[in-house]
């Protein structure tokens, strides 16, 4: 069968009647799927292998196709709304996502990120079609050296984050690189950092991490009246459908260039959404001619460049699996399972005899990634009302579903205190005027990085791997230079010009110690730590002593010290009342259980808000909590959860 | 000599394939309407999830009960395992996995010298095998992993150790000089290394090998049996009449060939996988007969064998009495073998 042949026929098995329902109804299951707590989409499509048995091959493909299709961009919108990152892959969309909902433009961000979407995802299924004959030598080309300069690639986008200190921006890198260090060693599987504690052998959750630094930091800083979207008039300032899809098309070329990254990233196996999305993001910023100092605080552009980057992967990412049968994702290996119960052989006969079929498949994909899209934007006006919302009525309701099905990520408690520090941690960076985002691409980059370079470093030592004949490996490292270049012509730029007000140099301190301490147990563990974590940690000691030296060097601003609404570490009383309720219900989870302890937080809560009603209504709500709580631990979760120190009847 | 995991698992099969049974009317009305989970220590998807997932509604059909299957990775497996061995007996976990893995910890116990704690096979009660099989070498069509002017390069998962059956004992049987590169993420990231040309071959479970040797690009080089694979007799095998070890051996000092050999026959004996379902041990005797009792019946349904082999799983159940069986032998086995395993660990560490 012609290439031409096996295109239109995989078009036609998409278009034609009842197949189109197929991936109509995969597309809407997967973007319902996505939004539920605990049901991930690759338990969804394993579910669904079993329900399609005895389908015919043609109807699978669509279904599979609409379900990697449709879950993707459904974790932007939480992101956008909420600051809740759906999956990692979203987490380069919250960046400049949600402040443009607290801009009171969450419809024109839904609306340029249904649109980004749909856009990268036109251009990475084009890019899969004219790559699919010549794509096999294409993947060999990827091994673990152009995967680790691609991840270093993407760190090198943490020099991009404007109007910060090089110095603090250094300090937060190595903090983000030690803190994904924490699990094991890759190479070795030896423990590492993990305190005796088998819980924190996988190291810490990305999705927990997260949640606590965007999501849980953000609701530390609540105040009353205060909604997410500050413009009352939501009409107002730009914030409309068609100006959320016109911006896309303003900035087609920033689209394209994510796009193709994204298409890019996708076919390397085992690079992913994150990677795709924060390299987007680090180039938009670099090739941004006006205005870099908006991004992170709600630059459209850095909106557009992430969606389009991870919907185009999308298409990317299936062609290992069709060319090789490798799959490079969770989703790769369900697919990959699709092909052989229904007979069909990745490789050489999926791009070959079986070329319609491949061709059903990518038509789905792009079907699906359309239609999301299409809902996406048809549903922004709803969902953007929800930032109307007083923030009092959601923020807890949001923090306590959010604690609790977190849980539910690996079945350990662990994550939920994983979220809770990350929360304080993100608070303090964000309060004390630190970037964060430098914090979250080394820490999501880091592990990558790490097994990519301990592999090619492996490689190097044996005479297996030369730079010289890596030509793709060769282009990285170009634009790695050129992004390199880009901040030797920014470092001239004057940042941090005030003086610190007394309490700043507090934070930078606790991080220098805790640094101290994690060298000092690298340093004679007899784990053996490899050479990079040592570094890791000593390197994040030294950045933070130095940043507390130069605090001390450029003096004290008086001015700024705390007053009567502030305490003496510089915090707004009004932020300590969430932070006792996060730290109370840390304490109750194991006195009295999860259940108890969800119900104390929602006590203290409102208490530390004056909450309406009085106790009564308070302790009402407590109940009313705790019960929700034992419902959904006892029916929905698998979590190894201690027994409390106080006997609870039900334990 | 000891036979093989695989040859006595042959033998046990047939043996056992009439002791499957209806359940008992004590045994439906203690699971009738109770909560089961099949823990899968693994993301969905893979080999352990398929086997749980097409297991659980014949599990379902059999006993009255509900069951539910959750996929639990944290602290590489050791949740699932904890998890199950917390369970109350009114909510059943029930535990899919590596039973090789479990019983190679007998030697090493609760060891918290590197901070991870190992669970021992005693502590679980076996319920019955769903798949068997041994390991084999994967490479890319006409590979020479005899070319004496090479180092034989292995793309592996974990350390060395790791892989210590897999590759280390077979490589020293057949006077391979090996080079492992650890680290590479899965058996996909594995293969795709051999096709690369970084490394000259890797192993996996034989099931997986078939799955990524389909498309043609790679080819099974080997099976870590002491016998050919019912099925797949053209692939040659570790040891025994008619082996590569063997034949590789042949001529040589009989001390030193003895020895080579032992390595081989170590490797085909108590390497290799079997997936089964386990209970933790502390649940009551009769809770743990009657969950015996509804595995016999779940694995012997002829639809769970249609449903995973359809899926390339391989199905050859052994009921809940032949498993314990089985692993009182293997166990046996392992010790007989303790000594050159032990060696063998701390040489490479």
């Amino acid at each position: 069968m012609g290439y031409f042949e096996a295109l239109a026929q995989g078009l036609g098995n998409v278009l034609s009647f009842p197949n189109i329902m197929i991936p109509i109804a995969g597309t809407l299951i997967a973007m319902a799927t996505s939004f539920l707590p605990g049901v991930g989409i690759t338990g969804l499509a394993a579910l669904l292998m079993l329900a399609t048995i005895n389908w015919e091959p043609e109807s699978v493909l669509l279904l599979f196709g609409a379900l990697t299709g449709g879950a993707t961009f459904m974790g932007s919108i939480t992101a956008i709304l909420f600051n809740i990152p759906g999956n990692s892959s979203s987490a380069a969309t919250l960046l400049d996502g949600h402040p443009l909902s607290k801009q009171g433009k969450a419809k024109m961000a839904i609306a340029a990120s249904a649109t980004a979407s749909a856009m990268g995802s036109v251009v990475g299924v084009f890019v899969l079609m004219a790559a699919m004959p010549i794509v096999r030598p294409f993947i060999l080309e990827f091994g673990p050296l152009e995967r680790l300069l691609l991840g270093i690639w993407g760190l090198t986008t943490i020099v991009a984050v404007p109007n910060t200190s090089a110095l603090k921006v250094l300090a937060v890198s190595f903090a983000g690189l030690l803190a994904a260090a924490i699990g094991h060693d890759p190479t070795t599987a030896m423990p590492r950092w993990s305190f005796g504690s088998y819980e924190l052998f996988d190291g810490l959750d990305t999705i927990a991490m997260l949640l606590g630094f965007f999501t849980i930091s953000e609701i530390i800083g609540w105040r009353k009246d205060f909604r997410i979207s500050e413009v009352a008039d939501m009409s107002a300032g730009g914030d409309g459908l068609r100006s959320g899809i016109w911006a896309v098309f303003r900035h087609y070329r920033l689209m394209i260039r994510s796009s193709l990254i994204g298409t890019v990233v996708g076919i390397i196996p085992g690079v992913g959404g994150t990677v795709a999305g924060f390299v987007a993001y680090g180039q938009a910023i670099q090739s941004a001619k006006t205005g870099r100092e908006n991004f992170g605080k709600g630059d459209i552009r850095g909106l557009i460049a992430p969606e389009s980057a991870i919907d185009a992967k999308d298409g990317g990412s299936l062609l290992p699996a069709l060319a090789f049968g490798l799959p490079g994702s969770e989703a790769g290996i369900i697919l990959v399972t699709v092909f052989m119960v229904h007979g069909l052989v990745p490789g050489t006969p999926m791009l070959t005899v079986n070329l319609d079929l491949t061709f059903t498949l990518v038509m789905a994909l792009l079907l699906s990634n359309l239609l999301t899209s299409l809902v996406g934007v048809t549903i922004a006006p709803a969902l953007a009302r929800l930032t109307r919302l007083r923030i009092d009525r959601i923020a807890l309701p949001v923090l306590i579903a959010s604690l609790v099905t977190v849980v539910q990520l690996n079945g350990l408690l662990i994550d939920l205190y994983v979220a809770v520090a990350f929360g304080v941690f993100g608070y303090l960076l964000k309060h004390f005027e630190w970037p964060r985002v430098p914090f979250v691409i080394a820490f999501v980059l880091a592990g990558f990085i790490e097994s990519n370079a301990a592999l090619a470093t492996q490689l190097f030592a044996v005479d297996k791997l030369s730079l010289f004949e890596r030509p793709a490996a060769m282009v990285i490292l170009a634009l790695i230079a050129a992004s390199l270049l880009w901040m030797l012509r920014q470092s001239g730029q004057p940042k941090d010009p005030h003086p610190a007000p007394p309490y700043a140099i507090l934070l930078p301190s606790v991080l220098a110690v805790t640094s101290l301490v994690f060298s000092v147990m690298a340093l004679t563990s007899s784990n053996g730590y490899s050479t990079y974590a040592i570094g890791l940690a000593v390197g994040a000691t030294v950045a933070f002593v130095a940043v507390v030296i130069r605090e001390w060097h450029v003096g004290v601003d008086h001015d700024r010290a705390a007053g009567d609404d502030v305490t003496g570490a510089g915090i707004p009383r009004s932020h300590l009342g969430p932070m006792i309720a996060l730290a109370g219900f840390a304490a109750a989870i194991p006195l009295f259980g999860l259940e108890i302890a969800a119900g104390v937080l929602v006590a203290l809560w409102r208490l530390g808000n004056t909450a309406k009603g009085g106790p009564l209504v308070t302790a009402l709500y407590a109940l009313l909590t705790a019960l929700t709580t034992f419902y959904y631990v006892e029916r929905f979760t698998t979590a190894l959860l201690p027994t409390p120190i106080v006997p609870m009847p039900w334990y | 000599m000891t036979k093989s995991i695989s040859a006595l698992l042959s033998c046990t099969f047939l043996l056992a394939t009439p002791a499957f049974a209806d359940m008992s009317e004590a045994c439906l009305a203690d699971l009738s309407g109770e909560r089961v989970t099949f823990v899968v220590p693994n993301a969905p998807g893979g080999g352990y999830d398929t086997y749980a997932r097409a297991l659980a509604p014949e599990f379902e059909a059999a006993t009255g009960s509900t069951v539910r299957v959750v996929n639990n990775s944290g602290g590489g497996g050791l949740v699932a395992r904890s998890l199950v061995l917390n369970s109350s007996s009114d909510d059943v976990f029930l535990l899919i996995e590596n039973y090789l893995d479990l019983i190679i910890n007998i030697d090493t116990g609760v060891d918290s010298s590197d901070g991870v704690p190992h669970f021992q096979m005693e502590r679980f009660r076996p319920l019955g095998l769903v798949n068997f099989g041994p390991d084999a070498w994967l490479g890319v069509p006409g590979t020479d992993i005899f070319d004496p002017s090479i180092t034989t390069m292995v793309s592996s998962q974990g350390g060395i150790d790791g892989s210590l059956l897999a590759f280390v004992a077979p490589a020293i049987a057949l006077g391979i000089e090996p080079e492992v590169i650890a680290g590479y993420d899965g058996t996909s990231e594995m293969a795709s290394a051999v096709l690369r040309g970084e490394t000259d071959l890797t192993t996996m479970s034989l099931t997986s090998a078939l799955k990524k040797a389909s498309g043609g690009d790679l080819q099974i080089l080997m099976t870590i049996s002491d016998g050919p694979v019912a099925g797949h007799e053209d692939i040659p095998y570790l040891a025994g009449e008619g082996s590569v070890s063997w034949a590789r051996t042949e001529g040589l000092d009989p001390a030193e060939r003895d020895r080579l050999r032992g390595f081989a026959v170590m490797a085909a004996t108590i390497g290799g996988e079997v997936r089964g379902f386990l209970a933790g041990a502390h649940l009551s005797e009769a809770r743990l007969g009657c969950l015996s009792e509804a595995m016999d019946v779940a694995i012997a349904s002829p639809v769970f064998a249609e449903t995973a082999m359809a899926q390339g799983r391989p199905v050859n159940g052994v009921s809940a009495a032949d498993t314990v069986a089985l692993v009182e032998r293997a166990t046996a086995a392992f010790l007989t073998y303790g000594d050159e395993y032990n060696s063998l660990l701390e040489a490479v560490q």
